[in-house]
């Protein structure tokens, strides 16, 4: 009897975290190099007390984990010289005071000191793990598609940009950096689009869609809840009764 | 319900996204002035079930865990220094910037201010100033009975006296250019001051290695872009939208929730 609340509630409590990714990916869609999230649940199905039970296995739903969209972005331009937008897989590499960082936010700034950093302060390295510098004579800078920099004053390296086995292995830490202990192998198949900016791949209208599914399936596991609540309410009030 | 949290950052993004919008869109027509961008970045993580933590005592480990974002935050609102369009006034006295490069302006207390807003006038002992009166450095006077002035891409400002053919040399323009433009503080008025992010100004004559040169007669127009801004508006419109619907979703959960009895 109490089951059939359970299950009601394993399946409220996965549709609350549900509407939790939906919220972050709504709040995320004009956040540059977001990728687009989804739960994804399983059935976890309960042993009955023995083979021989009259009741039969119950299931209730559990997540066990999240799917990350890899797909690109669309570019939007925006015209500054240390935007930067990749197609195709693969990441920048940031180095901050708490290590190595990977990242698909290409918008860049220069610090004091002339090294291209992100707008948190991380420094940009490149292919050589070394920060990026230049100087305030240098004129206009130029990035080509796969990463080469050069100013009016000669080269200037190139940016690193690398990939990963399996991308959706990465922890996202937030401030859109990722981090990961898998080991980075250049990336061979990602252009660089200067003065432009990956935005972040969310589909707005299949979000809402499924935020109206959530909604309903959550509505109608509590009518679930309600009834078994009324089944056992009518129950107690009949064995009561009789009693009396 | 963390979506209600979430969902109200997603708000306040939106919210300052238009802000800035609005304010690029009211400065379409000042010269000098460079359009800004706000830059989102998603909020920390709640580890539900953290990837690469092992499933089993076999060593199987789990492949994409669960982590739950907690919104967005601004990162940054930068500005976008590229260049102007040149807008031809026919004015002698004003001087458009093509390429790197700002005026260097001393505000009345001393203190250094930089512009790229190039419509000077002359004050009434002949100095040039900003429309607000400050002082040109290095400072450059025309002489009274002065019947042109050419000023050369290379900053060179040259006078022909009534009466005279030659023109004389009353002085050079300097310009200033920084480490990292983007890092100056805007102080209104056109004027931007230096920062520890911008690094400190080096000053050089127009047209030298990495210093834009001068143009007479024109002025820089604001880079906006209106075509650019509207359609920010309206993304940014429907994302506030989107997010108030979360909004209303999670409370509409939640009343479900406490119906139930």
């Amino acid at each position: 009897m109490e089951n059939s609340l359970l299950i009601g509630l394993s399946r409220q409590m996965t549709l609350r975290r549900e509407m939790d990714v939906i919220a972050n990916n709504l709040a995320n869609m004009n956040t540059i190099g977001y990728k687009e999230e989804t739960p994804v649940f399983e059935e976890f199905i309960m042993p009955t007390a023995s083979q021989d039970s009259a009741d039969s296995t119950l299931s209730f739903v559990s997540d066990i984990g999240m799917y990350r969209n890899m797909a690109d972005g669309g570019l939007t331009t925006t015209d500054n010289d240390l935007d930067f937008a990749l197609s195709g897989a693969g990441y920048f590499q940031i180095e901050n005071e708490d290590g190595i960082f990977y990242t698909r936010n290409g918008h860049f700034q220069l610090n004091a000191e002339g090294q291209l950093s992100t707008s948190n302060g991380g420094l940009v390295l490149s292919d050589g793990g070394a920060p990026i510098s230049f100087t305030a004579d240098d004129g206009a800078i130029v990035v080509a598609s796969d990463g080469t920099i050069s100013t009016n004053n000669g080269p200037r390296g190139k940016l690193a940009i690398v990939t990963f086995e399996n991308p959706r292995e990465m922890r996202k830490i937030g401030n859109n950096l990722l981090q990961t202990n898998e080991e980075a192998t250049p990336a061979e198949a990602s252009t660089i689009v200067q003065g432009a900016l990956e935005s972040s791949n969310v589909n707005a209208i299949e979000q809402m869609t499924s935020m109206i599914e959530v909604l309903r399936s959550y509505t109608s596991a509590n009518k679930m809840i309600e009834t078994a609540e009324d089944m056992k309410r009518k129950a107690i009030s009949a064995i009561a009764g009789q009693q009396a | 319900m963390q979506s209600l949290s979430i969902a109200s950052t997603g708000m306040l993004a939106q919210q300052l996204n238009v802000e800035v919008i609005a304010n690029n869109i009211a400065n379409m027509s000042t010269s000098g002035f460079k359009r800004q961008r706000a830059e989102f970045q998603d909020l920390i993580y709640q580890d539900l079930r953290r990837v690469g933590s092992s499933s089993s005592d076999s060593g199987t480990v789990v492949p994409t865990g669960i982590q739950i974002g907690m919104g967005v935050q601004t990162g940054s609102v930068y500005r976008v220094m590229s260049q102007g369009n040149f807008d031809n006034t026919e004015n002698p006295l004003d001087l458009a910037i093509q390429g790197n490069g700002f005026f260097h302006i001393q505000m009345p207390n001393g203190d250094d201010a930089y512009t790229r807003a190039g419509n000077f006038n002359r004050s009434p002992d002949g100095q040039l100033v900003t429309s607000d009166g400050y002082v040109l450095q290095p400072g450059i006077t025309i002489p009274e009975g002065a019947t042109s002035i050419s000023i050369n891409a290379t900053g060179d400002v040259e006078v022909t006296l009534d009466g005279q053919t030659t023109p004389t040399t009353v002085g050079t323009i300097d310009l200033t250019i920084f480490q990292n433009d983007a890092g100056l503080n805007p102080i209104g008025d056109n004027l931007y001051m230096e920062t520890v992010a911008s690094g400190s100004g080096s000053t050089g004559n127009p047209g030298g290695t990495g210093y834009g040169s001068l143009l007479q007669g024109y002025l820089e127009t604001s880079n906006v872009d209106s075509v650019a801004e509207i359609t920010s508006l309206i993304t940014a419109q429907r994302a506030y939208e989107m997010n108030s619907k979360v909004i209303t979703t999670s409370d509409e959960m939640m009343s479900v929730t406490s119906n139930l009895r």
